[in-house]
């Protein structure tokens, strides 16, 4: 992906920058709001990522000015500290998600992809669809293999937000945001517990199971095993 | 347009302008009162003309008599009466004139040297045959009357204004003192005396009640101030031993001859660094909660939904770590708060029955009414802790010592006390017999 980093720190841009470009992201460094906004009027991006704490505009600043304009561009806000007014002051001024420092690579990458498919994802009819897995999620049902899946509300939640980010990593921090909608993050093992049941309604003797966990991350429904 | 500011521009323009309607109240009402004294005296004037005239057509000799007969009257003995003819010769009465007045009513004073009379008012009346009547009035009476009223009028005005700027002065002094006092108190705190307070006089009043509403506002201060300074404190002490840890470690690593693997090392190192980060995270948590600016967003929450939504999202990690949970919930219980904190503080609760307890511990949540107030609570039949250990571990980074636990941050319960306290409610620990039971005692909505 195209990326642009805003960030006035040099030693946490380069940083970002290096493990932006390991993951395979192309990047572009603005160390201010204003080279942020003249980078975005110009230039290509597929999403920025945006710092909030900047010099001269600030990131709510630059968010809200280019939602003004019309521009569009997937945007992730990166704040310092967990408070809840400056995530949704930012999500308010349009941002699509936001993360807190120091998110880890992974984690952005994650978000970056579910945002960017969310974003090219439009006229939605619920249906979604990965190898024989089908969840309709207005409907609320699922299906492997034509066969009905009957899950518990959560359980189809979680499988919707597997599918809806197909082929991607869904952190935990996802599933805690999305799907039980917590701001914080439990002690104990509830999305492992979930995914655990979840396989076993998903799964029949004999079939392949496509949720890969990958360790330390998330969790992947893939139709590539 | 300048507004004026200060307690003393505010107090003089009052007075000036409340002594200034004050006068031109008098100026006008005195006015009033002349006008009619005159008014009354130029009837009395044209009444007595008429009736020595008769309205015309008499004759001189009657009105002669007739004048004679009024100079003699007692009721009209501030009267005076005089007939002239064309040529300004004096024909009858007494007054004595040195120059006729003009036709119709004047005043006159001293200069116009009538016996007997300093000020009065004439009415001069052509009466037919050339001759005028004139007949004068002597205002003298009248004159010392008003005179009279006008000093007391003026006394009156310098005694009310007196009243008015020494009230204006009091009311300075009283305000502008109880500010001095106040202004005292915040140089003191600003001086570092951060246990200075506004002197109180227990009178209830709206000074007192404003200096107390002010000295809480410094309790407050002074309560944040001490949680910051301990909260420093603490996590200095906290994160010292991590971060020797971590650099004892990466030393350890550093020692390591090349092509040793080190890759288990570098994920231990990692996830301690993960550990300190989260402990970050928490401690930020808890300031944020603390800071109290998580009410602006308080809702409307039904505690029941929110319980049965927790025990759903925790039942299956539950059960797989062999800790059965149990639900008993009375519905329609509703609080003022945050949803979000609130599912934390739930979160936070069960997760500590399930972490610190031995498997098969059966935990039960249960939300009922206690009179104006809901009480959630978590109970455990595990083995409990010790009723003096209580305190200890909902104080921030308070833990129990136990073999192959989880050591945790010790900051699971201080956060679930800090929501409490956020939404005016408590929590409390209880010997459950066998067991802990964590109890939230929130204020019922309504």
């Amino acid at each position: 992906m195209r990326l642009l980093v805003v960030e006035d720190d040099p030693r946490a841009a380069k940083q970002l920058v290096a493990d932006l470009e390991e993951l395979g992201h192309e990047t572009m460094v603005a160390a201010d709001g204003r080279a942020a906004i003249a980078a975005v009027t110009e230039g290509k991006f597929e999403a920025v990522l945006l710092d909030v704490m900047l010099p001269y505009v600030d990131g709510v600043g630059v968010a809200k000015l280019l939602r003004e304009r019309d521009i569009d561009v997937p945007i992730i806000m990166l704040t310092a500290l967990a408070d809840l007014d400056q995530r949704l002051t930012g999500l308010d001024a349009g941002a699509d998600d936001y993360l807190i420092k120091p998110a880890a690579p992974a984690e952005i990458d994650a978000r970056l992809r579910a945002i960017v498919r969310r974003a090219a994802r439009s006229g939605d009819s619920g249906i979604m669809r990965v190898g024989d897995i089908e969840v309709n999620e207005i409907k609320y049902r699922a299906t492997r293999a034509d066969r009905q899946l009957v899950l518990p509300k959560l359980e189809f939640q979680v499988l919707c937000e597997l599918v809806r980010n197909a082929n991607s990593i869904v952190t935990r921090q996802m599933f805690y945001q999305n799907v039980w909608k917590y701001d914080f993050e439990p002690a104990t093992n509830i999305i492992e517990s979930y995914i655990r049941h979840l396989r076993l309604h998903l799964n029949n003797p004999g079939e392949t199971d496509p949720i890969v966990t990958v360790r330390g991350v998330g969790y992947m429904i893939t139709d590539k095993r | 347009m300048m507004r004026p500011r200060s307690l003393r521009a505010i107090m003089t323009i009052y007075v000036i302008v409340f002594l200034v309607a004050l006068v031109a109240v008098r100026i006008v009402s005195h006015r009033i009162d002349s006008d009619a004294l005159r008014r009354q005296v130029d009837r009395r004037l044209a009444s007595e003309a008429s009736a020595i005239s008769g309205g015309g057509g008499i004759s001189r000799k009657e009105m002669i008599e007739r004048i004679e007969a009024a100079q003699n009257n007692h009721d009209t003995a501030d009267l005076f009466y005089m007939l002239v003819d064309k040529s300004g010769q004096r024909i009858a009465g007494e007054l004595r004139l040195k120059r006729l007045p003009q036709p119709g009513y004047s005043d006159f004073g001293d200069d116009a040297e009538v016996e007997g009379v300093a000020h009065g008012r004439a009415l001069a009346r052509p009466v037919g045959g050339g001759d005028t009547l004139v007949v004068v009035s002597d205002n003298d009476v009248i004159e010392d009357f008003d005179r009279m009223l006008l000093r007391v009028q003026l006394v009156g005005l310098g005694i009310t204004a007196l009243i008015v700027i020494g009230g204006a002065i009091g009311i300075m002094m009283v305000i502008g003192g109880r500010m001095r006092a106040m202004q005292r108190t915040v140089d003191a705190v600003m001086e570092g005396d951060l246990r200075s307070r506004v002197p109180l006089d227990g009178s209830r009043s709206e000074f007192d009640q404003q200096a107390a509403a002010f000295n809480r506002m410094l309790d407050r201060i002074d309560e944040l101030m001490a949680n910051i300074k301990h909260a420093a404190k603490d996590v200095t002490h906290e994160l010292k031993s991590p971060l020797a840890r971590l650099r004892a470690r990466l030393a350890a690593i550093a020692r390591r001859s090349e092509g040793e693997p080190i890759g288990a090392d570098i994920a231990d190192v990692l996830e301690q660094t993960d550990q300190i980060i989260d402990l970050f995270g928490s401690l930020l948590r808890l300031w944020e909660i603390e800071g109290g600016h998580r009410r602006e967003r308080f809702a409307d929450v039904e505690m029941s939904d929110l319980v049965r939504d927790v025990g759903q999202a925790l039942l299956h990690v539950s059960e797989d770590d062999a800790h059965p949970l149990q639900l008993d919930i009375l519905d329609g219980l509703s609080v003022r708060g945050d949803p979000n904190l609130l599912r934390q503080m739930l979160v936070n609760l069960v997760e500590n029955a399930i972490r610190h307890t031995p498997a098969d511990t059966r935990i039960l949540v249960s939300v009922e009414r206690r009179g104006h107030s809901v009480a959630v609570s978590v109970a455990d039949d595990g083995p409990g802790i010790p009723a003096d250990q209580n305190n200890k571990v909902i104080r921030r980074f308070g833990r129990l010592e136990a073999e192959g636990k989880p050591a945790g941050q010790g900051l699971g319960l201080t956060l679930v006390d800090a929501i409490a306290r956020l939404h005016d409610g408590t929590l409390v620990l209880e010997d459950a017999g066998p067991g802990l039971r964590a109890v939230v005692v929130l204020p019922l909505l309504r």
